[in-house]
């Protein structure tokens, strides 16, 4: 499934199993909060490679199996080393949706993945063969609107077209994703530095430098803080793990 | 360690290489189509992974639009501010 240099085996000759674990989703009361910044504190995925990490550790210590966390986050770009939402995709966590292939879990709706990748020979529990997305509801939505929520919510990130209660195609932007998933990260760090040296002016060179939004991609990178999740709109409408978010105001 | 790439070849590839590569992506049915990793663009366009690595990473972010990100804040405080009702 994955191409060559980016499979599990890539990262620990001799892998047998990859074990993904799927959790730690937006608080409700993050959902509920009227400030946007408050979802991107979450620290999801760190908490889920801790749990990997250990899980790990646990393979190593208990089983005798080399055990190694799939690395997160980019080996270069915007580019995984190994895609952890392949992993959980073939694990049965969740299916690609149309919020930009998000895996969604059929009872959490969206997740965070991690992972390890172990020497250990372990039964694989394969894809799930039904898709979680579209819902029902979002199938009427489309026969009505053309539409669904998520395609509603982000048409900057997302186009698509169902067809027979089905994806037909989707189309995601990552680039654009990038700039309100990470809007305080790391590109926003790199690309107003460069800004910064390219500015003529001196006036606007130290708004660019000491101004509110350089800072705060600063500082982000200095305490490790809403660096990633930043954006989750594409996903606050849907269907899927509904039951686990409070209703939106209407 | 000077990087492989001349402007001149950037220049050339850069919007092929955005274009196999990852940047947008597309899903039919459940399966995801159309992007390629560096080894394999690298193949295509008879260049080295490493030259496809630096021209991609260069491409993508100047194909990001500065404003994008203040246009960001102003989409999530719009839709944020619906709790507020």
């Amino acid at each position: 499934m994955a191409p060559e240099g980016h499979r599990p085996t890539d990262i620990l000759p001799g892998a047998r199993s990859v074990v993904v674990l799927g959790g730690r989703p937006p608080l409700r009361g993050a959902w509920r909060s009227h400030n946007p910044r408050v979802i991107g504190l979450l620290e999801g995925t760190t908490g889920m490679q801790g749990l990997s990490v250990r899980m790990a550790a646990f393979i190593e210590v208990k089983h005798g199996f080399d055990s190694v966390l799939i690395p997160p986050g980019y080996s270069s770009g915007h580019i995984p080393l190994v895609s952890t939402k392949l992993l959980a995709e073939m694990a049965g966590l969740g299916t690609r949706s149309m919020a930009g292939a998000i895996l969604l879990n059929p009872s959490h709706g969206f997740l965070y993945y991690s992972a390890a990748v172990t020497t250990m020979p372990l039964q694989a529990d394969g894809p799930l063969t039904d898709p979680v997305c579209p819902a029902p509801s979002c199938v009427r939505m489309w026969e009505k609107k053309k539409t669904t929520p998520c395609l509603q919510a982000c048409p900057a990130c997302l186009s698509g077209e169902l067809e027979d209660g089905r994806v037909k195609w989707m189309e995601y932007h990552q680039l654009r994703c990038h700039t309100r998933a990470q809007t305080s990260s790391i590109d926003a760090f790199i690309m107003t530095l460069l800004a910064i040296v390219e500015e003529p002016d001196p006036h606007q060179r130290k708004l660019l430098a000491l101004g509110s939004r350089f800072r705060h991609s600063v500082e982000n990178i200095a305490f490790s803080s809403e660096l990633v999740g930043q954006c989750f709109e594409c996903m606050r409408d849907c269907p899927a793990g509904r039951p686990h978010r409070p209703a939106r105001p209407r | 360690m000077p990087i492989p790439v001349t402007r001149e070849l950037y220049l050339k590839h850069k919007d092929q290489v955005l274009a196999m590569a990852t940047a947008r992506q597309r899903m039919e049915g459940q399966k995801m189509v159309g992007t390629s990793t560096d080894r394999e663009i690298a193949g295509r366009l008879g260049l080295s992974e490493d030259q496809v690595r630096e021209i991609r990473c260069l491409a993508e972010m100047e194909s990001i639009d500065l404003n994008w990100y203040p246009e960001a804040e102003e989409f999530k405080k719009a839709r944020a501010s619906r709790n507020k009702r």
